[in-house]
């Protein structure tokens, strides 16, 4: 086959998809999906709930501030509004990323924004899948609400 | 006697010592001979002469007497005459003993045998004068009686004195001869003894001389003939051996020969393939020129190649440049999918459709991302593609130059190619012609080493005459040794 021809025949597939998609019926409520961001962290591949996150963006480098608090690269203005940026590394307890481009937003409670190096895709498992989520599965749920609440307590209060 | 002299030199010497004795015995023989004779002679040629002559005188007086009586008896003047012959032939007889006397005692008796007959003459004269005068014979014979009768006796006495003397003499004589002759013989017999000694002496010197050196040189020889026996056995066995390896050199001769007929026919083949390979050469030569100027346009040809693919590679780069916004396109969509996702999740039911949406449109991000990955994955490939073909290209340019630059080292080669060959074809054909004067020798040294055979069985067959000879000699030499030296042979 040749690339000309295998090129003709991808876009024919992406085509027929695209119109297939909405053809289809929108999905039922038999079957419960959760969608999710699949990063990694220090060689673990991690599973943010896209539910649990205001947005993602890449490309702005927080400005750093001279205070002592573990992870915290800097401020990073974000959609007019003042975002305090962490390392999501070491807050797990990593070392430090190399080039933390992406940021991930965690609306709920507190803005704050997490950076990491290395965004992997989107994910849409089954909430069973989800929630049974073992570490042999190799995909660690992270839980953004109680990692913020972390960020929370009395010593780690953000700025 | 020195030992460096010959044997003839001294059996010479040997001899001539002897003959030396011998002469010096004939020598004092001669003269003691010569000496006896000569007393021999003298006694008989004077002094019995003089006897006889004394015995003439004798006669001569007494025939003068007689003739004088017969004068005085029958005055005949024949008696007279007669006694003057007889005087005279005794004058004569004085004068010849004068002459042969030497001793004053005989001389002086001759001079009174003269003076006696000078005075037996006078006296006789005057008797005969008396008689002439006439006187009587008796008277005469008286006067005879008184007168000369006592000058006879007196010359009787005188002449037989004379010849007692010489008649002493004589005996004298004869002894004297008797004793030279003694001592002469003595003499004789001393010097013989002696030189028969000498000759004895003379005799067990050379002997023992000669037995010594002719015993030693025997020895010598016989030494030497076990030697030269030795020597021939060793001669014959290298003979033998010398025979089996000429055969072996004739053998090897023989295939030196054929190889040498084989290598001439050899280097005739070479001449011609020489030739053919010179044609070649210099065919190959003008291939060579022609492939360089094809070499020339491949060059050109690569050059125009290398051109088009650094095109190529600028566009293969202009092609990632618009991959890269492609993709940082569909990475934006991709987040404002996951964005919009977000949102719709955040609005609601009502966002359930834009979510869908929002999905449909990060699928076809991520689908385009994919497409994105793969035509970078081929664009790097047709980069790298180019890059090595670029590369290979480039190595194809160098190795086009390196092979332009061969072929005109090979068309250069090719010519010293031809000029080589032209050398090989002239040395092939001095080797040729080499190879046949080798033959040539060969043969020649086949022929000679096969008369060095036959030398070398001749030389055989002598040895083992020489063999035989020298047992021969040995056999002489240890019976000339016994002749010699017969304890030493023993």
């Amino acid at each position: 086959m040749s690339p000309r021809a295998s090129g003709a025949s991808q876009v024919e597939a992406l085509r027929r998809a695209f119109d297939q998609s909405f053809r289809a019926p929108p999905p039922g409520e038999e079957e419960e999906t959760e969608d999710l961001l699949q990063l990694r962290i220090g060689g673990q591949a991690l599973a943010v709930r896209l539910s649990e996150i205001a947005g993602l963006i890449q490309g702005r480098t927080p400005v750093p501030l001279p205070a002592a608090a573990p992870g915290l690269l800097g401020l990073a203005g974000i959609r007019g509004a003042l975002w305090p940026v962490f390392d999501l590394a070491v807050l797990l307890g990593e070392p430090p990323a190399q080039d933390p481009r992406w940021l991930l937003l965690c609306g709920a409670g507190a803005p704050v924004a997490l950076a990491f190096s290395l965004f992997e895709g989107h994910l849409r498992l089954a909430r069973s899948v989800v929630n049974g989520a073992a570490p042999a599965s190799g995909l660690r749920i992270l839980s953004i609400p109680h990692l913020v609440a972390s960020l929370q307590t009395p010593e780690g209060d953000p700025p | 006697m020195r030992r460096s002299w010959t044997f003839g030199r001294k059996l010479a010497v040997a001899f001539a010592a002897v003959l030396c004795l011998l002469l010096l015995v004939s020598v004092i023989g001669v003269r003691a001979l010569r000496t006896v004779v000569a007393s021999k002679d003298h006694v008989i040629d004077v002094t019995a002469k003089n006897v006889l002559r004394a015995e003439m005188l004798r006669g001569a007086a007494a025939r003068k007497a007689s003739a004088a009586r017969a004068y005085l008896l029958t005055q005949d003047e024949a008696a007279l005459k007669e006694m003057k012959t007889d005087r005279e032939r005794f004058e004569a007889l004085i004068a010849e003993l004068r002459t042969t006397l030497n001793r004053d005692e005989n001389l002086n008796l001759v001079d009174k045998i003269e003076q006696d007959d000078v005075a037996l003459q006078e006296q006789l004269d005057r008797v005969i004068a008396t008689r002439k005068a006439g006187a009587a014979l008796e008277l005469v014979n008286q006067e005879l009686d008184k007168q000369v009768l006592p000058k006879r006796e007196v010359l009787e006495r005188d002449v037989t004195a004379f010849a007692q003397l010489e008649q002493q003499n004589i005996e004298d004589r004869k002894g004297a001869a008797t004793a030279a002759a003694e001592t002469a013989r003595n003499t004789v017999l001393g010097v013989s003894l002696a030189a028969l000694l000498l000759a004895i002496g003379i005799a067990l010197v050379l002997t023992r001389t000669l037995s010594q050196q002719i015993g030693s040189a025997v020895q010598h020889i016989q030494s030497s003939s076990n030697e030269l026996q030795t020597a021939v056995n060793q001669q014959s066995t290298g003979t033998r051996e010398q025979a089996m390896a000429l055969s072996e050199i004739t053998t090897t001769i023989n295939e030196l020969l054929v190889t040498s007929r084989q290598i001439a026919e050899s280097a005739q083949r070479v001449a011609k393939i020489a030739e053919d390979t010179a044609g070649s050469a210099h065919a190959g030569e003008q291939v060579a020129s022609r492939t360089r100027e094809s070499i020339g346009g491949i060059k050109r040809q690569v050059d125009l190649i290398v051109t088009h693919m650094l095109d190529l590679g600028k566009k293969s780069q202009q092609i990632g440049g618009i991959l890269e916004i492609i993709s940082e396109l569909t990475e934006q969509t991709n987040i404002l999918a996951i964005n919009a996702a977000i949102e719709a999740a955040g609005a609601g039911e009502s966002g359930k459709r834009f979510a869908v949406v929002a999905e449909e449109i990060r699928k076809l991000a991520d689908r385009v991302g994919g497409s994105a990955k793969d035509i970078r994955a081929l664009v790097e490939e047709i980069r790298a593609a180019v890059n090595t073909t670029v590369m290979i290209t480039e190595g194809g340019t160098k190795a086009v130059d390196a092979g332009s630059r061969e072929f005109s080292e090979v068309a250069v080669a090719l010519q010293r190619i031809v000029a080589l060959v032209g050398t090989t074809t002239e040395a092939t054909r001095e080797i040729e012609l080499s190879t046949k004067q080798q033959s040539t020798a060969v043969e020649q040294v086949n022929i000679a080493v096969a008369n060095v055979a036959q030398a070398t069985r001749e030389t055989e067959a002598s040895s083992s005459q020489t063999f035989q000879t020298a047992s021969l000699l040995t056999d002489l030499s240890r019976e000339l040794l016994r002749l010699i030296q017969p304890q030493a042979a023993a």
